[in-house]
């Protein structure tokens, strides 16, 4: 029985920082090619969508790929502040 | 364990702020507390653990040197009795080595599964009791400097002042980058590792994987993954046993998810379809879905673990051993990076130079000849990604070939080659130059022929 990726994600729980913890300048995000932060984020939670880039940073696993892998340092990336994120119960 | 920055503590000097509550943080607190230390530890998430996740067994060598009797007292899961890899095909599997050892004897310190939620909670509390202070829930936003050094942190909920400050704060580590001893991790030296718990009664897995209840197995799984760009390159899936669930993950090298095209959850999905895999998990009802970045290839720089008035340990240093295993150097770097701060405390100086002896502990935990090897054996696989991939791909052929001789017309288009063609094209023939392998080349062509003949001839 497989589980869609959006069903895998409701497993988790989260205490979301009204603050967002990840900031991209969407405008240079228009000349990426590739746009490998589409591809490498385990929780999908950077989509291009209609020409521009989408994205939310509240189902964030805070894993740190997308800005290991931004070529153009678009995204501004930090923790949540303590407290805040993803809560790992049998990690 | 309390969980607010006091209001006054902006003055106090401690003797050392560690950031992080994982294996390297807990086992530099624990330390530097059994030495009297006046020692802080700060956990970004409401409690130790919760933010972090590892592939699933902990090697507890190092735990034993800290903590001897953590059998009786830590919340652990199974006793890894067997280690089994397997090399998978599309629809095919290839075990390879295999090992149980069914002996009660618990030395060498055993292997176990354990959940970092719980594991790193009772670990922290072990530094608690011994003296040191938690605060959680508490992110490290910034570095304090005085003079040119690193002075202390600084977080939401006010500052602390350290002679030291010792960055145990992860891969993405903050101490790292804001004391400009790291940088952030790169494509090249991290894998991305999904991993997802899934539900199955005791007596179940020990049906499946037959044990005896608290017995554990790791299995290793090899692959090839492609793209729609073409490109191929390795993944590794593992399973471990837990006490009623299974761990399933997939790990991949960034840097090879980006080049495939192909998101890591999709690795994982496929694996899980694997009709061998799909045997073991079925049934399983999915608990819990994670996602972790683990770093690979050592401590490349000795130089970047120390600067004035800071340390770098685990994960923040990239500490690992040549299979990737984080968990213990963790705490073997935790344990020597206390061990500095205790030899700088006596001799009242914080500077780099001072706390250049953390090289020399390092040493004697044995981790500087780790971290050699683990930077030596990533880069040969950088090289060998070809040769490895080739091997991974051609070993069930050859498996193929030495099982079922017999069905080797439908097969034929597939296997051109003789068992031992085929052990000369996959594993000879990418590692042993023209010169010097000519003969067995020559060897292999005829048997390859005799054997084509001796099919003819059968069917």
């Amino acid at each position: 029985m497989e589980v869609r990726l959006d069903l895998k994600l409701e497993t988790l729980a989260f205490k979301p920082d009204p603050e967002p913890h990840i900031v991209i300048q969407k405008e240079l995000c228009l000349a990426c090619e590739g746009r490998p932060c589409t591809i490498v984020c385990p929780a999908r939670l950077y989509v291009w969508e209609n020409g521009q880039m989408v994205y939310n940073c509240e189902g964030c696993l805070e894993c740190g790929s997308c800005r290991a892998v931004c070529t153009r340092e678009a995204i501004t990336w930090r923790y949540p502040r303590g407290g805040y994120g993803v809560r790992y119960r049998w990690g | 364990m309390s969980d607010q920055v006091r209001e006054n503590v902006t003055d106090h000097i401690h003797d050392c702020v560690v950031v992080g509550a994982g294996p390297a943080g807990s086992a530099a607190a624990l330390q530097m507390a059994r030495d009297g230390l006046d020692v802080v530890f700060l956990e970004r998430g409401t409690r130790p653990g919760e933010k972090n996740v590892m592939s699933g067994v902990l090697i507890t060598n190092k735990l034993h040197a800290l903590v001897p009797d953590f059998c009786d007292r830590a919340l652990l899961q199974r006793r890894i009795i067997g280690y089994e890899g397997y090399i998978l095909g599309e629809d095919e599997v290839l075990r390879l080595p295999v090992l149980r050892r069914y002996r009660e004897d618990r030395r060498p310190p055993p292997l176990f599964t354990v959940f970092r939620s719980q594991f790193d909670a009772w670990f922290a509390q072990e530094a608690v009791d011994a003296g040191a202070e938690l605060f959680t829930a508490t992110l490290v936003e910034d570095l304090l400097w005085e003079g040119g050094r690193v002075a202390g942190v600084r977080t939401v909920r006010g500052d602390l002042r350290a002679r030291v400050v010792i960055g145990a704060d992860g891969v993405n580590s903050t101490v790292a980058e804001k004391s400009g001893l790291g940088a952030p991790p790169s494509p090249d030296d991290v894998s991305l590792i999904v991993r997802e718990i899934l539900d199955l009664p005791a007596e179940q897995i020990e049906e499946r994987f037959t044990l005896r209840p608290d017995e554990g197995v790791l299995s290793l799984f090899t692959g090839t993954i492609s793209g729609p760009s073409g490109y191929k390159g390795i993944y590794y899936t593992e399973m471990y046993t837990n006490l009623d669930s299974l761990s399933l993950t997939a790990e991949v090298p960034l840097n090879v998810l980006q080049a495939c095209g192909v998101p890591n959850y999709d690795v994982l999905a496929a694996r899980g379809r694997h009709p061998h895999i799909a045997r073991l998990i079925q049934g399983a009802m999915l608990r819990e879905y994670q996602a972790h970045l683990i770093p690979w290839g050592g401590v490349a720089d000795l130089g970047c673990l120390y600067g004035d008035g800071v340390l770098l340990a685990g994960d923040a240093g990239r500490f690992t051993t040549e299979d990737g295993v984080g968990s213990w150097p963790a705490m073997a770097s935790g344990a020597a990076a206390a061990r500095t701060v205790k030899y700088a405390c006596e001799k009242g100086d914080f500077s780099r130079g001072a706390l250049a002896i953390y090289l020399d502990l390092l040493d004697e935990e044995g981790m500087v000849e780790t971290q050699r090897e683990a930077h030596e054996e990533w880069e040969e696989r950088k090289r060998q990604r070809e040769i490895e991939i080739q091997r991974v791909e051609h070993l069930p052929r050859i498996a193929r070939r030495y099982f079922e001789d017999w069905i080797s017309e439908e097969t034929k288009e597939e296997c051109p080659y003789s068992l031992w063609g085929e052990a000369y094209h996959s594993l000879v023939k990418p590692l042993v130059p023209w010169y010097a392998r000519w003969p067995l080349g020559l060897a292999a062509w005829v048997d390859t022929l005799r054997w084509r003949r001796q099919q003819a001839r059968r069917h």
